[in-house]
């Protein structure tokens, strides 16, 4: 035995040859359990089992996990001096210690995760329920904006001055011409900068207002992006009277 | 001879293994739950904000079409000269004060509605009874810059104010544009 294997053993000298537990025999190179009381794991390494009685060697395991009954009426067993014991026990009724095994633990884990994901994923979705709210309460707005803006324009803005597609609706002030459109930018999220705390805004999901042909309708529509499909393309509408230019 | 249940219970191993799992996965936990409590208290700040401001802009458009005076200033001293006056003095066409008066009955009298842009990032809304003994009334608006030099305008023959706010998450343009409709 090396240096090292002796300290080892040392560590549990104080239980070596003990008559810890006993078994009602070995078949198949495993000891039975009594399946009425339970069991108990043993992992061990290079591990000696002996007769309580005689201290004959029983049998030698180099690593491996054991099931051992309990019954104390049949052979004890005792371990060999080199023998490093790992205990779990899973029957509280028998020792009176109780914990988890490695699938439990593992159950649990994978429950966690899982309620743990359901939760994220319920959140997300309340996020994102909330963003769409505020984006649907904003496009309201920009649509009475616009209403005002087609409202109360004076006549000359309605004349040679009308807007093109792809203008930036809040770079200008001009109210839209029939049979015209204007987009922009609904959402515009903070986003960190690399260099320090000042922050930059992006430009997210596009609207485009556009004026009806015969000036009755003002039409904004835009895409959510927490929709699929055809539903993803939110449209809003408002009737405006139409401006009868002097021209 | 020593019973196996004297030597029942956890080693120092197993007891830190457990301790540390117990911290990892309250960490975890902890962790999760002050990350959507944060995220949800500033989605809730953002959504108060852009409503209170958008009550702020709703307010602007109704002031401006009751009026039957309104005026653009540089700023509330200016507009202050020309305060308890029948009608507004000089103007700018464009400034950071806008009043509005209008005529509200005879219990309460001539209101007058400021609204102003400091450039410390708030927009100020007072509201002033002229002809009772209402105290006026003050409403501050907070995390507000102004794109343009000014926040009112006539700009294009059309009364209109313009500002941005800057929320926990993201910024919301406003927009308002009106004009007194005993004026059109």
């Amino acid at each position: 035995m090396s240096p090292s294997k002796k300290r080892r053993c040392h560590s549990i000298s104080s239980i070596r040859r003990m008559p810890i537990f006993s078994a009602r025999g070995e078949e198949n190179g495993k000891i039975q359990l009594p399946p009425d009381q339970g069991s108990l794991i043993l992992t061990m390494h290079l591990a000696t089992l002996e007769h309580g009685s005689t201290g004959a060697p029983f049998r030698r395991i180099p690593t491996q996990r054991m099931l051992i009954g309990t019954d104390r009426k049949r052979d004890r067993l005792t371990i060999g001096k080199s023998a490093k014991i790992f205990a779990k026990f899973p029957l509280g009724r028998l020792l009176n210690a109780a914990g988890f095994s490695l699938v439990e633990v593992l159950a649990s884990v994978v429950v966690l995760s899982v309620a743990a994901l359901g939760i994220t994923a319920a959140w997300r979705l309340a996020d994102q329920k909330a963003l769409a709210a505020r984006l649907d309460g904003r496009a309201a707005r920009i649509l009475r904006e616009y209403y005002e803006l087609q409202t109360f324009a004076p006549d000359y803005l309605f004349v040679n001055r009308g807007s093109s597609t792809g203008e930036d609706a809040d770079a200008t002030d001009i109210p839209l011409s029939p049979g015209t459109s204007r987009s922009g930018y609904l959402y515009h999220p903070k986003k960190h900068r690399s260099d320090g705390n000042i922050f930059e805004y992006e430009d997210q999901i596009p609207y485009t207002v556009s004026l009806s042909a015969d000036g009755k309708t003002l039409m904004l529509t835009y895409q959510s992006q927490f929709i699929s499909g055809a539903a993803a393309v939110v449209p809003k509408q408002i009737n405006v009277n139409p401006r009868s230019l002097s021209q | 001879m020593i019973s196996f249940r004297d030597q029942v219970g956890f080693t120092l191993i197993e007891m830190l293994a457990v301790i540390v799992s117990m911290v990892v996965v309250l960490a975890a936990a902890t962790g999760f739950m002050i990350t959507a409590v944060a995220r949800q208290k500033a989605v809730l700040d953002a959504s108060q904000l852009e409503a209170r401001h958008s009550q702020l802009a709703e307010t602007i458009s109704n002031a401006i079409k009751m009026a039957d005076d309104f005026q653009i200033f540089n700023d509330s001293s200016a507009a202050n000269v020309n305060l308890r006056q029948q009608y507004y003095g000089r103007g700018v066409p464009f400034g950071n004060y806008l009043a509005c008066r209008y005529d509200s009955g005879s219990m309460v009298g001539i209101v007058e509605q400021g609204f102003e842009f400091m450039p410390a990032g708030t927009l100020i809304q007072t509201t002033k009874f002229l002809t009772t003994h209402v105290p006026e009334v003050t409403k501050i608006y907070g995390s507000v810059r102004v794109d343009q030099e000014t926040c009112f305008s006539m700009k294009d023959g059309i009364l209109q104010a313009h500002w941005q706010v800057f929320t926990t998450m993201d910024r919301v343009d406003f927009n308002v544009y009106g004009m007194p409709l005993n004026l059109r």
